[in-house]
């Protein structure tokens, strides 16, 4: 079940009609039970198990450490929450299944193989939820919650299942907790933020996912111009599918009451890798800022190795390689978490740490250049240069996170270049895996796509459903009408309804 | 240690840290008004004031300054 399905819409419309019929205290009681429901419906009964272990353990380690002043146990009691759920994230994720001879065939023998092939979804979103909470209690910058029922309702909201956000225990219990009376207006923001996601997901990446999967699947049939169409349909592939489910999600929270914090901030608007990382998957960002990169740089090797830096490379030099270390193993970390294989640890990890310190490193020289050209430095000119650099980066790192394998995406971008020359290639009557109408609506739901981001990027501190609510009744309608027509009409839906899913929710 | 001592000391941690002479903070100073201090310029800060005062903040307290008035209330239970 996922969350563009038929069956998904039935069982929030159902969810959110019993949501306001209940009273209020009960509210976060039915998210958790429509939480254990999706789980189920949407993977297995089983698969439930491994979400029911990490918090029963994070509970009881996040109570005891409130409970002591003993700073030895308590310390012990974080290393057990952090072994039990890293282990079994690391077990399901990244240890190859075949490692114990399972496969498919075997799941279907009997019930505990089909418990050891299953990776539960949102598992790497709902352990960094749940270890998030279990830090801020030992770090005591939260409070432990005495209710099983709602570490269980924060680490299974099913929302975030697909693709997060990570949520903050700190930051959220309010909202997920306190009865929420019926609002038109939340009600009706969260359904069109909703809509905007289907037309994210539904119209745009859908048919970017055409484009990409014909040219990365096949990259031997092309060459030059086609390759670098296929990776930018894939940078925009990702990222209209993935903002497209925060939008869902954001959205369905919303139409509760609830506020989630958000995920995105037009990551394309960046003027710098370092920028675009402050503005894409923010809630992953801050969760290794708070809990990886902090701690990290706190330990007495980091503390003590600017000092020990400084007598040999000056004071400047020694802190700056103290940052870079830390960095290369927050980035490493990053593209680890994104999966095992080097293509992820390389393209979203490594080669984001390569850019932001060649980034920093070529600044003077840049700003030299600019001035030598007599340019102004936040010109319109340098930020759109900056925003080229930034898209073109970004489009050859998600290559390799797309490609099978790096020598894959070496070899698929080496034809950019090949001397075969740029001809079309038309197979099947299909340019590059779409009709020629299919480009055309592809090409106008871009463009207002990008009209909307930038109207937003315009509008700091508002939304542009507030925008739009702003305008006279007809217009409202004729935007919203039209959205909905254009989603159902022109909705990229695939051989199966049901089809769509989020590439996210692999992670 | 009296606060205008702190301040002083303070000053020239800050001018250390992000390298401008100029600096001058006071309670009301943020990160938003020194151009380098991000989040990664805000550890090498912390870990810079510790060494300064011989103190030691907990992770709650260096993440929840909103200002250089509260980092100050701070060193003044520590030292």
């Amino acid at each position: 079940m996922t969350i563009t399905s038929f069956y998904f819409l039935c069982f929030i419309c159902v969810g959110a009609l019993v949501y306001y019929i209940v009273p209020k205290r009960c509210q976060w009681m039915l998210l958790l039970a429509m939480s254990v429901a999706y789980y189920v419906l949407a993977q297995s009964a089983v698969a439930i198990v491994y979400p029911a272990v990490t918090i029963i353990t994070i509970y009881l380690c996040a109570l005891g450490i409130s409970k002591t002043d003993n700073k030895k146990k308590k310390k012990l009691l974080l290393y057990i929450g952090c072994i039990v759920s890293v282990a079994l994230l690391i077990l399901v994720k990244y240890i190859p299944r075949s490692l114990f001879g399972l496969s498919e065939d075997v799941a279907q023998s009997g019930a505990f193989s089909a418990f050891m092939i299953i990776v539960p979804i949102g598992i790497s979103f709902y352990t960094f939820s749940l270890l998030g909470y279990l830090f801020d209690v030992y770090y005591e910058m939260g409070e432990a919650d005495t209710n099983i029922a709602h570490i269980a309702t924060f680490g299974l909201l099913f929302p975030n299942m697909t693709s997060g956000p990570i949520m903050r225990y700190t930051d959220i219990k309010g909202t997920l907790f306190e009865g929420h009376k019926f609002s038109y207006e939340n009600f009706t923001r969260g359904c069109q933020r909703i809509l905007w996601g289907f037309f994210e997901k539904l119209v745009l990446a859908e048919r970017f996912a055409r484009v990409a999967n014909e040219i990365f699947d096949s990259y031997d049939n092309y060459n030059g111009l086609y390759i670098i169409l296929g990776m930018c349909a894939f940078t925009l592939q990702l990222y209209t599918d993935f903002t497209g489910c925060m939008d869902i999600v954001i959205g369905i929270a919303e139409a509760l009451g609830i506020k989630m914090p958000e995920n995105f901030k037009r990551p394309f608007m960046s003027l710098t890798i370092q920028e675009f990382w402050q503005r894409w998957h923010i809630t992953l960002g801050t969760w290794l800022k708070n809990y990886l990169f902090y701690p990290l740089l706190r330990t007495e090797f980091f503390m003590k190795l600017p000092k020990t830096l400084k007598e040999k490379v000056g004071k400047k030099a020694a802190k700056r390689i103290t940052t870079y270390l830390a960095m290369l193993i927050l980035w490493t970390v990053i593209g680890t978490w994104h999966g095992g294989a080097w293509h992820y640890i390389i393209g979203v990890g490594i080669l984001q740490w390569l850019f932001i310190v060649l980034e920093e490193m070529m600044e003077p020289a840049g700003d030299r250049l600019v001035d030598l050209l007599k340019l102004k430095k936040d010109g319109a000119l340098v930020r759109t240069l900056g925003r080229i650099k930034v898209f073109i980066l970004m489009t050859v790192a998600f290559a390799m996170f797309r490609s099978l394998t790096v020598m894959d995406s070496l070899k698929m971008m080496g034809r950019i270049f090949s001397k075969e020359g740029w001809k079309p290639v038309i197979c099947e009557g299909l340019l590059a895996g779409l009709e020629w109408y299919e480009w055309v609506l592809m090409l106008v739901a871009l463009m207002i796509f990008i009209t909307v981001q930038v109207i937003a990027d315009k509008n700091e501190g508002t939304t542009v459903r507030a925008l739009i609510g702003k305008r006279a009744l007809p217009v409202r309608w004729i935007i919203w009408i039209g959205l909905i027509m254009w989603v159902v009409l022109l909705g990229f839906y695939g051989p199966g309804f049901s089809a769509a899913e989020f590439i996210y929710q692999g992670f | 240690m009296t606060t205008e001592e702190i301040y002083e000391k303070l000053n020239e941690v800050f001018r250390d840290v992000f390298d401008d002479e100029d600096i001058e903070v006071n309670a009301e100073t943020t990160a938003d008004d020194i151009e380098d201090w991000d989040s990664l310029e805000h550890i090498n800060l912390v870990n810079a004031v510790e060494g300064e005062f011989g103190i030691k903040f907990t992770m709650a307290q260096l993440q929840g300054f909103k200002n250089v008035g509260e980092m100050v209330d701070i060193i003044k239970t520590l030292i």
